[in-house]
């Protein structure tokens, strides 16, 4: 659990990728394994699809994620709103463990770019997002939970906000406290 | 900021309040704060600014997320390598891609795996390492491993090569496909392990071994597969783990510690990661719950702390329910997840092994490396109770359950070694700390509620409720409990003649019925259970040659307890041919062997041929458990003794090296400790340091009280050195008193006429006749020697007690029969093979020096007189007070044929080597005072002379002993 694998930072910059594992409420849902496992072979889909542009519409993917699986006894008493978050949470890891397999094929962090691209000083391993992400879990699970859907899921604060059951100004107030949690966190 | 950072809430609440104020505001507020509190403020600081950056997370992501989506497969596939059509991609890994690509040859298609280094790795090293990977695959060729079939280089001179190709399951996935339960996982498991040892064998290590990697075809053939970063054991060393690091990432949730530590691989690094595979196969989650975390995290876990044991681990989903998993297998995943690799299984065939020992229910390698065989052993040794963790305890039940129900051929036992298994279960149910009120349960605790269970077991024809009898019986041996142990036993007992009970079963019985019965001194039923066991094991279908040899060891612990050390000898060597040619040399029951033959030859004398057994067992021991290990401190307990007979020095040594092992092992407080402390006290008392040892003494007693983990047997050891530490220092009723302390301990134990109270009733002779209660002493001698009538002839402990008895002749006037008593005793002595180095014999010669002048001999005497001197002079460091023996028989002969300068000589070194130990007033003392007058007077030095025997005479007069009469006569002093 995430929540406790938590290191001395410095030990993530090392040359081995790290990688965050699940956060607590997700690990052991049947549902959520089901979520990872239809997600990974839609991702797969798209990746064999001919002329990919290189652009994956992820709600689409966890639209169809949910579509796929609401029908399954495990979801039949879930809340949408839930099982949305339990989507994104794996939409999340999904990522992450495609990105360590790439990352292990070819030896070295998948990079992503903070701000101005060509600042190389600005360019940080993607595993530390995911590490950011998972120190969020344990802080303050509403917040990454909010990152979830808004990232990863791609849904907009207004969709955020009918799920939730919040108002959309809470929603953008919490998503600017977990940016700059996550920010924070992957500043030197 | 860390994840348990408690400042989180206080700034994101400040952080609200700032950026919902108006700037004036604002501005106010962080004043406000940087004078409170400075490090909040500059926190705050630091997340408005990163609030006011344009970073664009969403756009981050989106951005990885297209990378991670896009990259995949850039490279276009090729349409032919070699003779190969490609027809698809299978996958990529390492520097490789891998094709699933097809020949027609013959008529007939092969569809083979076919990997080419990829386009983005062409550096020498790359090539080099890819070209590696070939070579190690050439060199394997087993049912188990994906072979080489073919390779070159492509048209762009990329090197590839094909190998079979394994249409199937990943491990983990083909085992819940097919629904398999434990055997059949195990089975799988064991295939896999044989795989991986053939590769150890060719020297090739995988490194690399995941489920993943291991493919179960239709046939259920496990296959290995991707041996891309695998390497030859012999260029470990060089430049090649760095490189490889740099190659490629390891998997962390299977990689060992000391790969994620980036330190040499062995085969103990593949055999880390089966432990992993079949720990996860069998609980369905991995060792270390961050596994698929970083290498960092796992690293860390894997320092801190043993995994979970699998049983726990196991959860009500996992796909082999948790109870089949402890004992055994908890032990097996314990001993192969090992941090130190040194302490994993040795090899891939080891752990396979004892994979199979489960299946079939036979003694794990890895159970007798550790627990099981050390209390066996222990107690065996000590009889001493050894303190046991509820955990270890839970260990040798559940294995027990396992030998019970695994050796169970037909299947209509099915449900009986269900109802054992469920018997334990509910003693650990019941076994819970929560069921304790929160303190842990001990293994005495455990024990008893299984008791009381049993007694709540109705009886039945099946011979069950004997056998679990037995079971708890063989449990109790393990914390030292014997009488409860044999009323267990006893209840054990229906199941020998009941047909339904197997023959390991009434085998194990008889076994720990034999231990009981040496633990109880009943060596002669110890010798016919433990032979009837063994009969049994002789006749089973299936050998179980470990077994056999615990049985045999059981026979010569009994044969050694009888005390015939020519049979035991016999028997040992006989038993350690068959069971070194049936099991090898690296077990611990051969070690028990050769130490026991060791201990026979030291009985009888031949303290250079134990040395020599004893150092196999030691080599042995250092072979299984390294050169610290608790065992060797055992065996260099009898080892010691039988250099305390030839060389002190090293024997001393040796007892402060068992000490520094134990002091390491198991600390200062642990009876193990005691026991060795008490050992070296022991040699450093042959040294004559009574005076620095006696405080230390008295406290280990008060100690060993105390503590209450003593064997009556080794209290009684204890007081009888007590008694002769105030023997020693002058102090005969104390003395005395302590020997009398040692005989009750042993009567107590033993009964009254046990062979253990020899050694106490001597030095009770010794005591008595320095009192001058000769009739006393001569009862206790004849006890003493009653007891040792069936020793062979050489035996040093009889032979002395003859020594004892000749002196007290001697004492009693009647040197006739003395001289005849010792020369007896030295004849038999000086037939054996060290007596010319042997201390013991010093004592009869110079006990028959004396005895020969008191016959009006004074030549004999002085020969005997002298060999006496000569083994002291060899045998013991200078200046030790038992040299004093010598010098004043000797000296006593000099002064009877006038020779009295020399007498003189030998006298004043005898006073000086005596005194200390022995007092003033002391009759070792006071005779050798006695002499020197007499020589004084001789030589005509009067005046020194009477300076002596005014010092003297006042403690004669006051003493009231025969031998103070005989010394005041010696003076020419009245009797009285």
């Amino acid at each position: 659990m995430c929540s406790k694998t938590i290191v001395d930072p410095k030990i993530f910059k090392g040359p081995t990728a790290p990688m965050v594992t699940l956060h607590p409420i997700a690990e052991c849902s049947e549902l959520y394994a089901a979520a990872y496992a239809q997600l990974q072979s839609l991702a797969r889909r798209e990746r064999r699809r001919a002329g990919n542009p290189g652009t994956i519409n992820t709600t689409a993917l966890v639209h169809e994620t949910w579509f796929k699986l609401r029908s399954s006894p495990a979801a039949a008493d879930l809340p949408q709103k839930d099982f949305l978050a339990i989507a994104a949470h794996a939409m999340r890891q999904v990522l992450i463990d495609h990105a360590r397999r790439l990352a292990a094929d070819k030896r070295q962090h998948i990079v992503v770019t903070l701000g101005h691209a060509d600042d190389a000083t600005a360019t940080v391993p993607m595993f530390e997002i995911a590490d950011a992400l998972c120190q969020l879990d344990s802080t303050d699970a509403q917040l990454a939970r909010i990152v979830d859907l808004h990232v990863f899921a791609g849904l907009e604060f207004r969709e955020i906000a009918e799920s939730e059951g919040i108002s959309e100004r809470s929603v953008f107030r919490l998503w600017r406290n977990a940016r700059v949690f996550l920010l924070d966190q992957l500043a030197p | 900021m860390s994840a348990q950072d408690s400042g989180w809430p206080q700034l994101v609440a400040w952080f609200e309040r700032v950026t919902d104020a108006a700037p004036a505001e604002r501005r106010r507020l962080l004043d406000g704060l940087r004078d409170d509190d400075p490090a909040l403020h500059a926190r705050l600081q630091k997340l408005l600014a990163i609030d006011a950056s344009d970073n664009d997370l969403v756009a981050d992501v989106a951005h990885w997320r297209d990378r991670v989506f896009s990259t995949d497969d850039v490279e276009p596939m090729p349409a032919c390598i070699g003779p190969w059509r490609i027809v698809r991609v299978l996958g990529s890994g390492g520097m490789g891609r891998v094709f699933l690509a097809e020949r027609i040859e013959g008529g007939y298609e092969q569809q083979v795996a076919l990997k080419v280094i990829r386009g983005d790795f062409t550096s020498d090293a790359a090539v080099a390492h890819f070209l590696t990977e070939r070579r190690i695959l050439a060199r394997l060729d087993h049912p188990g491993i994906a072979s080489l079939i073919d390779g070159d280089v492509d048209d762009a001179g990329r090197p590839w090569f094909a190998m079979q190709y394994v249409q199937g399951l990943p491990l983990p996935d083909y085992c819940n496909q097919q629904g398999l339960g434990l055997e059949g996982r195990l089975k799988l498991m064991i295939a896999v392990c044989e795989a991986v040892a053939y590769a150890h064998r060719q020297l090739i290590v995988h490194c690399d071994l995941k489920p993943s990697n291991v493919l179960v075809d239709d046939k259920g053939q496990p296959r290995l597969l991707d041996f891309g970063i695998s390497r030859l054991i012999e260029a470990q060393g060089s430049e090649g783990q760095a490189t490889l690091t740099q190659l490629r990432a390891l998997t962390p949730g299977y990689a060992a510690p000391e790969q994620l530590a980036g330190q040499p691989v062995s085969v103990a690094t593949d055999v880390y990661a089966l432990g992993s595979m079949l720990y996860e196969l069998l609980t369905g989650v991995r060792p270390y719950a961050h596994s698929d975390a970083n290498a960092a995290a796992v690293a860390i876990a894997q320092a801190h702390a043993q995994p979970r044991a699998a049983s726990r681990a196991a959860g009500a989903d996992a796909p082999v329910p948790a109870r089949r998993l402890r004992g055994d297998l908890d032990l097996v995943l314990a001993t192969a997840l090992m941090h130190d690799p040194a302490q994993r299984y040795a090899d891939a065939h080891a752990l396979a092994e004892d994979l199979h020992s489960h299946l079939g229910g036979w003694p794990l390698r890895a159970r007798r490396t550790s627990s099981w065989h050390r209390v066996r052993k222990f107690v065996g040794r000590h009889r001493v109770a050894v303190p046991l963790g509820a955990l270890a305890i839970t260990a040798l039940l559940v294995v027990t359950a396992f030998a019970l129900t695994q050796t169970r051929a037909a299947r209509e036992q099915a449900s009986r070694a269900e109802a054992v298994r469920q018997f334990l279960v509910g003693v650990f149910d019941q076994a819970s700390p929560d069921e304790n009120q929160g303190r842990p349960i001990s293994a005495h605790q455990l024990l008893e509620k299984g008791e009381h269970q049993l007694d709540h077991t109705p009886d039945d024809q099946d011979g069950l409720k004997s056998e679990m009898a037995g079971l708890l019986g063989e449990l109790y041996i393990g914390v030292g409990d014997f009488p409860r142990s044999l009323a267990l036993i006893e209840r054990a007992t229906p199941a020998l003649s009941n047909p339904r009970v197997s023959g390991d079963v009434r085998a194990r019985i008889l076994l720990s019925k034999a231990w009981i019965e040496n633990e109880n001194g009943d060596y002669e039923s110890g010798l016919a259970h433990a032979r009837s066991s063994l009969a049994l094991l002789e006749a089973a279908p299936r050998r179980n040659p470990q077994a056999i040899a615990d049985a045999h060891l059981t026979i010569a612990y009994a044969m050694a307890d009888i005390g015939d050390w020519p049979a035991t000898e016999q028997f040992v060597r006989t038993a350690l041919a068959a069971d070194r040619a049936a099991i090898g040399d690296a077990h611990d029951s051969i070690a028990g062997l050769w130490e026991q033959l060791g201990d026979a030859l030291r009985q009888t004398g031949r303290y250079k041929e134990a040395e020599v057994d004893f150092d196999n067992a030691i080599d042995i021991y250092r072979q299984l458990y390294g050169e610290n290990s608790i065992h060797i401190a055992h065996v260099i307990s009898p080892l010691a003794s039988a250099l305390e007979a030839t060389d002190l020095g090293r024997a001393e040594q040796a007892r402060r090296r068992a000490l520094a092992i134990n002091l390491a092992r198991v600390g200062p407080d642990q009876h193990d400790t005691l026991v060795t402390e008490i050992n070296l006290l022991g040699t450093l008392e042959l040294s004559g340091r009574f005076v620095e040892i006696l405080p230390q003494r008295l406290a280990l007693i008060e100690r060993a009280k105390r503590a209450g983990t003593l064997h009556p047997r080794d209290m009684a050891t204890q007081y009888t050195s007590l008694g002769k530490n105030y023997r020693e220092l002058g102090r005969f009723e104390e003395a005395e008193q302590a020997l009398q302390q040692s005989l009750a301990l042993t009567r107590e134990d033993r009964g009254p006429d046990s062979v253990d109270s020899a050694p106490a009733l001597r030095h009770l002779d010794l005591t008595q006749v320095l009192l001058g209660h000769y009739a006393v002493a001569e009862a206790t001698l004849t006890k003493a020697m009653a007891l040792r009538e069936n020793d062979p002839p050489s035996s040093p402990v009889l032979n002395l007690l003859r020594c004892d008895l000749g002196n007290l002749r001697r004492m009693q006037h009647r040197p006739r029969e003395a001289v005849e008593i010792l020369q007896t005793a030295d004849d038999a002595i000086a037939a054996t093979a060290e007596s010319s180095g042997n201390a013991w014999r010093m004592d009869i010669l110079a006990a028959l020096s004396q005895a020969q002048l008191d016959n009006a001999d004074a030549a004999a005497a002085e020969r005997s007189g002298d060999s006496a001197l000569a083994i002291a002079r060899r045998t013991l460091r200078p200046g030790h007070y038992q040299l004093g023996i010598a010098l004043f028989a000797l000296a006593r002969a000099k002064l009877a044929l006038g020779k009295s300068a020399d007498a003189e000589n030998l006298l004043r070194e005898a006073l000086q080597v005596r005194h200390p130990p022995h007092p003033d007033g002391d009759p070792r003392v006071l005779e050798v005072k006695v002499a020197l007058v007499n020589a004084l007077e001789a030589l005509q030095r009067t005046r020194e002379a009477l300076v002596l025997r005014d010092e003297v005479e006042p403690l004669l007069r006051k003493a009231t002993t025969p031998y103070a009469h005989d010394l005041r006569m010696r003076l020419g002093l009245s009797s009285n």
